[in-house]
Formats: structure tokens, sequence, C-alpha cells
């Protein structure tokens, strides 16, 4: 075991990374990723089909964390993340990143009701107002006059999408954020949040990083990192600014955050984390965030290259 | 007639039959089933059971489950004890369980003249009350049951004013952050303009507080804005006219360079999305594919504005030389480009065709570096090259051996293991991926001058 001295890292795992841990997540109706993964499939399949790979090499990572005395927490809990932040100088965080995007399984019940009161919120009236404008009289809609029960949820969810997307929920932020543009990541996750606030509970929350005991907001994962932590954050999670972009918003210069603002493919993400602590182990001296920045550079440039030659 | 009646209550009685008896194999599966959950149930009953009656000290168990119980957080304002410890008076092994008898009674909806009422239905209790007062069962059939008079109901409230509590429940979100600050995130000045103007660039970007950004554009006409997030600040470091002189003030040295970087590859990416870059690997390939010269490699550099795109590797030098005179002669639009360098030893790049800045329209692409190899093939590679030509943003090299090795073993695993359509998803992530770290020097706004190509 080589000596990690001038860095302690510690890799917090909110995704299942072996067989037994999918199907355990499998058969909890709460697990967010799990619904985008099985989606109408078995367990089984689903695993076969799509997440082996991730086991296959989150068992490297494990190994070389092991080998190199680095931590592993698998199955990570929030409380995980208020203790091990107070001990470590790096935490590499992988978990799903639960984002802005409204779907069907997130309206929950009243959800019809908060709609029917659309006087009292300018949100939903703007709501309201674009399911009139997409598909003809709102009041229709919404006594199901014009299709099934499924028929009407999706509209509604499309009309909330659209709202999200093309930023028309904008005029509606907090004056905080008035004089500033920002990326159009950070204004769908408010427009989000707005609609999530005005449906009062009958729409599951969106923008929320889901660790293996539950979906957290942003503030959570914010106060469960401790304050003296002074270190790296590495998010290994979708279109991770959003999170980083918060965390720096509130501690400024003490943290430094890893994020980016794509999609990841958990498979070579952790591949990429394993091969970090490969590099740390052959450049002692190195940190983290160094190592996995020239390991991601190089990816990018062979990336390039390969294009280029293709 | 009759017989075809007959023919078909039989039949009917047929289908009866089996429907019955696939009913009666369905239920047969389903105790089949409960008897297996149950005989685990019960297993783990027993041991629950013995672990619980001869534990030594009732009370330590107790205040664990207690202990373990009040750890779990929760969001409810009033907490009920979860927890009832059951002993044996008597000298037996197993401990009753608690009965509550805690039947609901019905709610039915009566006349609206009528007084509330309640009926035995059956074994259940009904409150037979007026369907406007529906929602008050609770408090209509105590009254009943207690013969108690009508008090005059109070007015709604909502339970958050009742109890004192705030209108709404806080979510956490960034939403609500953002509603809950008292000062703006906008953070310009007075005197911003003034000191943008001071600093002769193009572009004056200075850190504000709460990790927001003022970015000048001395035009003409000079422009400011207010940005928030390192994610919109690439995105406008990306919009900047290609060579612009970029002045950051208040950021670390290391975080310009991340930053810069960002938008240095995000602007090829751009570039290369809209086909421009790839069309002019193309011309560059078509020009050297020649018997002259037929082992040239054409590869593409990260984008940076003002510097070479494309990069030529050529094995001969005299060959080279030739093959840019031809280039130049033949393409009319390079006519105002000129061949630079061609004496240095090892030092790349040899020669570059330098495009004047107002020379082709429409093009963003400065110059085309070539770089002659020779019997160095093996030291120059594209790696070594793209290295020495953008900003170095960690502490570890890529030509650094064992870096350049890591790399390559990476490449070639994802490559084996991944699906083919990850794997471009993945890359193009990857690439986007930033490391912010903001050291601010608000004190002196001391300017920093550091180009893209620092």
């Amino acid at each position: 075991m080589s000596d990690r001295s001038r860095e302690r890292i510690a890799i917090l795992l909110g995704l299942p990374v072996t067989r037994a841990e999918f199907y355990e997540r499998a058969v909890d109706q709460q697990w967010d990723y799990g619904r985008k993964l099985l989606s109408g499939r078995s367990a089984a399949k689903a695993f076969e089909q799509v997440y082996e790979p991730v086991c296959t090499v989150a068992a490297d990572l494990l190994r070389r964390a092991e080998s190199e005395g680095v931590l592993v927490c698998r199955s990570a809990r929030l409380q995980d993340l208020q203790s091990i932040s107070r001990t470590h100088d790096v935490l590499v965080i992988v978990a799903h990143w639960r984002n802005f995007v409204v779907e069907d399984a997130d309206l929950l019940e009243g959800w019809s009701v908060c709609l029917e009161q659309v006087t009292e919120d300018p949100v939903l009236r703007c709501l309201v107002d674009e399911i009139t404008r997409r598909s003809g009289a709102a009041h229709a809609i919404l006594n199901g006059s014009l299709g099934n029960a499924r028929n009407l949820r999706e509209r509604v969810v499309t009309a909330m999408n659209h709202l999200i997307e093309t930023g028309k929920l904008v005029p509606f932020l907090p004056a905080a954020i008035g004089g500033v543009t920002t990326h159009n990541l950070i204004t769908k996750t408010l427009s989000r949040d707005l609609l999530d606030d005005a449906f009062r509970g009958a729409l599951r929350r969106g923008n929320q990083l889901e660790l293996a005991d539950d979906l957290h907001a942003v503030a959570a994962i914010h106060i469960a990192i401790n304050p003296s932590f002074h270190g790296v954050v590495d998010l290994s999670c979708c279109t991770s600014s959003v999170l980083g972009t918060y965390l720096k918003l509130l501690r400024g210069d003490t943290l430094q955050v890893v994020m980016g603002d794509h999609l990841i493919v958990p498979a070579p993400q952790l591949r990429l984390i394993e091969r970090t602590l490969e590099l740390l182990m052959l450049q002692p001296s190195a940190r983290y965030v160094d190592a996995k920045t020239v390991l991601a550079e190089g990816l990018g440039e062979w990336r390039r290259n390969r294009l280029t030659a293709s | 007639m009759r017989d075809t009646t007959l023919v078909a209550e039989l039949t009917n009685i047929g289908q009866e039959l089996k429907d019955a008896d696939a009913a009666l194999k369905k239920a047969e599966e389903t105790l089949d089933q409960l008897a297996k959950e149950r005989e685990t149930a019960d297993r783990v009953a027993d041991d629950l059971r013995i672990r619980a009656s001869f534990a030594d000290d009732l009370d330590r168990v107790l205040a664990s489950v207690l202990q373990a119980t009040s750890a779990t957080a929760s969001d409810s304002f009033i907490q009920t004890p979860s927890v009832v410890l059951s002993c044996n008076t008597a000298d037996q092994t197993s401990v009753g369980g608690h009965n509550i008898d805690a039947l609901p009674w019905l709610v039915k909806q009566g006349s609206a003249r009528a007084a509330p009422v309640v009926r035995a239905t059956g074994d259940r209790p009904t409150v037979v009350m007026p369907k406007e007062r529906l929602g008050q069962s609770t408090e209509l059939a105590r009254r009943v049951v207690e013969r108690s008079p009508e008090t005059p109901l109070l007015p709604e409230r909502p339970v958050s004013e009742v109890l004192g509590l705030p209108a709404e429940r806080k979510s956490g979100s960034f939403l609500e952050h953002l509603r809950n600050r008292t000062e703006p995130l906008s953070s310009g000045d007075a005197t911003l303009m003034a000191r943008a103007n001071e600093c002769n660039c193009d572009l004056y970007v200075e850190r504000g507080t709460a990790d927001t950004a003022m970015i000048v554009s001395l035009g003409p006409p000079p422009r400011a804005e207010s940005v928030f997030g390192s994610s919109r600040l690439v995105e406008k470091l990306v919009e900047a006219k290609p060579a612009a002189r970029v002045l950051f003030a208040g950021f670390s040295r290391e975080q310009v360079s991340a930053l810069t970087y960002d938008a240095v590859r995000q602007t090829g990416e751009a570039r290369h999305a809209s086909g421009f870059l790839e069309k002019a690997i193309g011309r560059t390939k078509d020009l050297f594919r020649s018997a002259v010269d037929p082992v040239v490699s054409v590869l593409r550099l990260p984008m940076r504005p003002g510097k070479s795109a494309i990069v030529a590797l050529s094995p001969d030098t005299v060959a080279a030389r030739g093959r840019l005179a031809e280039m130049l002669a033949q393409r009319p639009g390079w006519r105002n480009a000129k061949v630079v360098g061609g004496s240095g030893e090892g030092s790349p790049p040899l020669f570059e065709v330098v495009f004047p800045k107002d020379g082709r329209k429409g093009t963003d692409l400065q110059s085309i570096s070539v770089h002659v190899y020779g019997e160095k093939r093996d030291v120059v590679t594209a790696a070594e090259l793209s290295a020495r030509a953008k900003t170095t943003v960690s502490g570890l090299f890529k030509t650094d051996p064992v870096v350049a090795e890591a790399i390559n073993r990476l490449a070639e695993q994802l490559e084996r293991d991944t699906r083919v359509k990850e794997i471009e998803f993945f890359l193009r992530g990857v690439d986007s991926g930033r490391t912010v770290q903001l050291r601010r020097n608000r004190d002196t706004h001391a300017l920093e001058e550091v180009a893209f190509d620092e």
C-alpha cells in the first residue's frame, strides 16, 4: 500500500457498483437513476444490457483504491459525505444528478388541483397559458375531455419542459439574479425550481443529487460538506456545473471544484478515476486534480487526433 | 330448440367449472407463496424473540433502539415515541402483541338539512352528515357521541399559520438561495469602465463577488456585462473575436489558464461542428498529397485564435517548402499569405504560413504550421506539439513519458471496453470538464495579463 500522505482522497460511490447492490436498489421504486435504467426492463435484463460494464470497471477501481490507500465509500449516503469531508482533502463524488427535465412520473397526487388554482401563482398561470396555447382550451385539458388521463399528463409535462427549455419562466426568477447573464443550464435549473415550488409538493423535485440513501437538494450537499473542508470536490455526475456553481457561490475560494456542463457515462468515468489513481501512484508528488486533468486533456486530444485521422 | 338451450347451458356450466378450477389453482399458488413468506417471517420472528427474550439487559436494548431511531432525520415537528417495550409478567417464552381497536368509521353524505347522526352499519359505525361538512367528520362524530353542543366554526387557517411556522417548507434549492439573498449577484461599479479603458485590450474580465465576473468589451461601442458562473464566463470568452487581447483582473494565473483553455477548446469544437476546420484540413491534406511527399501527416491542434489550427508533419524540408510555395500559388485566396521560418533547427514551427488578418474573407484560420520532423520523427509527436502550443493547465505534462504512457493506456482501454456509441459521448463530456479554483486579489484589483496562448 503506497503512502498518499500529501492528499487524503476519498471516493464516494452513490451508484451501485456490484450486481447485488444493483438488484437491491432496483426494487426501490424511488431510485431515480434506476427508473431511467430499467424503463420497463427487468433488473436482470437492465443489468446485463446496460450496467454490467459499470461494475466491471468499478471492481478495478476498488482494487486500485485499496492498493493506494484511497478510501472508497460504497452506497454512499449524505452522512458519509458529512463525516468523510472532515477527514479527507479530496472528495470524488460519483452519483446521479437528477436534472431539470420533468418526467411523467414526477407528477404526484394533487398536481391537477394545483393547476385548478392557477390564479394564486403566476408561474402556474404561465403554465396553463402554455397548455392552452399548445392544445386549445385549458379547461378542456384540465377536466380531461381532450383525451385520456395519460394523454393529459403528457401534455402538461410537455408544456412544463417547453417553458424550461425556452426560458419563458426567466421573468419570474428572483431579483438577485437580475442584471446578470448565466449559462442556460443554470437558467433551466432555476426554472425547474420555480415549477417545483409552484406545485407545492405535487411535483417531484428536480435538480437533486442522488446518493444511496435518497435524492438531496443542493443545499443539503453544501451543508453536508464540512465547513472547514478546503479541498477538492470532484463532481463526477452529469451536468455537474450546476451543483458546482452553487457550491462556488456559497463557498467561494475555499473549494476547488472539478465540474463540467455535459452528461457523463459512468463506466468510462470510473475508468478515468481509476487511471488517475494509477498515475498518482507513478507520480507520487502530483495532485489528484492535476493527474485527472492531464488524463482528461490527453483523452480529449486523442479524440481530436482520431477525428482528424479519420 | 330445447336441446340447443340445454347444450348452451351445459357449455356455460362447463366454462364456469373451468374458470373455477383456474381460480382455485391460482388461489393455491397464492397460498403456497403466502405459506413460504409466513415461514420466513416465522423464522425471523423466532430469531428476534429469542434474542429479545434472553437479552441480558433489556434497558440497553431499548436504549440502543431509541438511539438508532432518534438519529434518523425527520422533517416533522411532532416527534412521538416510536418504541414500545413489551415484557412478560408470567414465566413464558413469548410476548404478546398490542391490540388496538381502531376500526375507522364510515362517513356518508346525508341530507343538507338533517343534523349529523351516528348509525351502526354492520360492525362499523357510520357518520352521516351534510356534504359541505364532510371534512369535519372527526369533530362531528365526537360531538354526536358525547352529545356536546355545537361550537361555532372558526374560519379555516393554514396549518403553518396556526403553528406559527414559516409559510413554506425549505426546499434547499438553488432558487431558494437566490430568493433569500439580500444582495444582487451583479457586481459592477461606477469605475469599472474606467479601469477597463486603462487596459489597452479588447476584452476586460474582472472577477466580482459570488462567482460573478464583469466582462467589458471595449468595442466600439464599449459594452459591459455581468456574468454568473464559470460556464457562462467560458461562453463569453468563446464569443470573443479571434486574436482578441483579453485581460483578467482579480483571478489567479491558474484560474485564467483553465478558463482560457476551456474557451480555446470550445472554440475548436464550435469550428469543428461547423465543418470549417475539417474543410481546411482536407485542403491541407490535398496540398501535400504528392509523389514527392507521400507520408506527410496532417493533424488538428486545439483551435486558438490567432494561432495554428492545423499542423502538417513532413519528413522532407525541401519538399515541404516546395509544396508550400505551390500551395500559395494555387490558392487565390491565400495570395497574401507568406511563408516564415524555415531555418530553425528542431524548434517548430520550421515553416509557418501566415495569413494577414484581413486576408481571406470568411475564415478565422490565421496560419498553418509545417513541422519537418525528418529523422526526429519519433520525437516530434502530435501530443508534444499540442503540449507546447497550448496553455499548461495542470502541474503534469503530457510530454512526460509516464503521463503519455498513462494516457495511451487509458485511451486504448476505453476504446476496447466501451461501447462505440458511448465513447464519443463520454470523450466530448470529458473534454468539457474544468477545474475552478478562484483566488481573488480584490484588494489591489491587480491586472494580470494572460493571453490565450500564454
